[in-house]
């Protein structure tokens, strides 16, 4: 019989192992700290997520006036009535439940250098590292500065419990044989597909109950800038007759009361004008001194996103000036990108060398058929440049209308729940 | 030998910290893996585990997870959405990324169910069952 009991080796394992083990348990605290998000969107909504799954000792403050997220991702199937607002919403209750302290307020400013956010409230707010998350906001066209004129001619591509119903309720007020004119911006703007998809939707509804109406597509860019040949043959084909599209035709002015959009080929009354303006970082972004590309946008390290003009101050989603596109999935990715880079920070460790970004879009063509794109970018000689064997679209189909609704809300509850 | 005798026990002990300290070293702080693997969440669900219409893919077995990788980055038939998406990843990164997939748990505990509010679904739900509004 050995000489030693039982009792003697886990005696002398537990030992061995709880000293091999301590650096680890130590290690395991990790980071700790005081991080404040502004916005909860695709990118902040993430990013406050993946922050209290990743460094749960990490306290995490999310600043996000609206009650309840809206996807704009997905938001065009509403025009046709195929599905409804509620379909659109996710609460931010599944955040809170995971730890994330939700303030309803607005942020109105930020002291980069005191390290302080100030809500509408007059409230401050301190922090270790600023997650700075506001999407958009739009350069509107002479004609449209006044909210007045903006009610006559909604653009619908943010703030979707508003907008969506204000654009919808126009479509079903408008006469059969009216026209439907929509402009698209140059790029950068939000969702490059968007706007087509969008055109795609419109046409859906207009064949079926106004037939003798059309969408004027007037595009300020050379050719469609998204899935190409796609919405060619959706314009040409599957819409054929109730799609017209002209390029080259970026927005001078308008007259909201005519409703006449006047561009570089000419001028166009609609029945209703949806005008999509050129587009920036949201205002806070210009508030806190952190705009500094092209004037528009906030710029950030590729690696880390942390902003350029501010230390310990990160731009997840829309509003950054990298050459990310600007999508909800993209914002997504980011957000864990900026959590793990935030992580490792407050935790004193090394960031991620090559971190990867992934895109995948699904873009309704008709009421029963999606088609898809995807692409993924890596961070390599101090840029984030895509990889080409990602990069791939997949034609119209049935299936892929399907999927599309399972991308959506698995995408949905990924950002915020 | 005595002290063989006496310190035999450490020969069992050495193997499973030089595991665990291993997977902790290589990263210092986030698992290998993690990064690669959380842009598959945003289709399979938050720790890979899914919502309907998109399969589950936490705690799949890794050479399982890495060999479908694999067949995917073989094929040249882009119309499958994973085909471009695996040509993302070099191999040793698909490897990673499943292995930190594989030790995911394939199932929430009751606790993450009621905070997350909402349960996995089994892989072969249907796809697509929209509960919003239908045509007009």
């Amino acid at each position: 019989m050995s000489p030693y009991s039982r009792r003697d080796f886990l005696k002398v394992a537990g030992a061995s192992a709880s000293i091999m083990l301590m650096p680890l348990s130590l290690r395991a605290q990790g980071a700790s700290g005081r991080v404040v998000v502004i916005g909860g969107g695709f990118g902040g909504g993430t990013t406050a997520k993946y922050l209290r799954l990743w460094s749960p000792d990490v306290e995490v403050t999310l600043v996000e006036p609206a009650p309840t997220f809206h996807s704009c991702v997905m938001s065009n199937l509403y025009y046709p009535g195929r599905i409804e607002l509620d379909f659109l919403e996710t609460p931010y209750d599944g955040l809170v439940s995971r730890g994330v302290n939700l303030v309803r307020d607005r942020a109105v400013g930020v002291d980069t250098a005191a390290h302080t956010v100030t809500l509408a409230n007059g409230q401050p707010l301190t922090y270790d590292k600023l997650v700075v998350a506001p999407g958009i906001d739009f350069i509107f066209p002479p004609g449209l500065e006044d909210p007045a004129a903006q009610a006559r001619v909604p653009h619908a591509w943010k703030n979707v419990a508003v907008q969506a119903p204000l654009l919808r309720s126009m479509l079903r007020a408008m006469p059969n044989g009216s026209t439907f004119a929509l402009t698209i911006p140059s790029p950068p703007y939000r969702c490059p597909p968007g706007p087509y998809e969008r055109a795609c939707m419109v046409a859906s509804y207009i064949r079926r109950s106004k037939p003798r109406s059309k969408v004027i597509v007037l595009d300020a860019n050379p050719d469609i800038v998204a899935k190409p040949a796609i919405f060619h043959h959706a314009f040409d084909v599957t819409h054929r007759g109730f799609v017209e599209y002209h390029p080259n035709a970026p927005v001078l002015s308008v007259d909201a009361d005519s409703l006449t959009v006047t561009t570089a080929i000419g001028s166009f009354q609609a029945g209703v004008l949806n005008v999509i303006p050129k587009q920036r970082a949201g205002q806070i972004a210009f508030d806190a001194g952190l705009v500094n590309v092209n004037d528009r946008w906030a710029g950030v390290d590729p690696q880390t996103f942390e902003s350029t003009a501010a230390p310990d101050v990160f731009i997840v989603g829309d509003a950054n000036g990298s050459s990310v596109g600007k999508s909800g999935h993209f914002a997504n990715s980011e957000g864990k990108l900026v959590a793990a880079a935030i992580g490792a920070q407050l935790a004193g460790e090394p960031e991620n060398a090559s971190p990867m970004l992934g895109n995948v879009c699904y873009s309704a063509i008709t009421l029963e058929s999606a088609s898809w794109f995807t692409n993924h970018l890596i961070y390599r000689g101090g840029a984030m440049v895509p990889v080409p064997a990602s990069v791939a679209e997949g034609p119209p189909s049935g299936s892929n209308f399907e999927r599309m609704f399972a991308w959506g809300r698995n995408l949905w509850a990924d950002s915020l729940v | 030998m005595k002290v063989l005798r006496r310190w035999w026990p450490l020969l069992f002990v050495f193997p499973v910290v030089a595991v665990v300290w291993a997977a902790d070293a290589q990263v210092s702080g986030a698992p290998v893996g993690r990064a690669l693997a959380a842009n598959c969440f945003q289709c399979h669900g938050t720790d890979g585990r899914a919502l309907n219409g998109m399969p589950s893919i936490a705690g799949k077995d890794a050479t399982s997870l890495y060999s479908d990788m694999l067949e995917y980055k073989g094929s040249t038939d882009y119309r499958n959405i994973m085909v471009p998406i695996a040509h993302a990843y070099a191999d040793q990164e698909l490897w990673e990324l499943s292995l930190y997939v594989a030790s995911l748990p394939e199932h929430p505990d009751a606790a993450e169910v009621s905070d997350r509010g909402e349960a996995a679904e089994p892989d072969d739900a249907p796809v697509g069952d929209v509960d919003a509004g239908g045509a007009e």
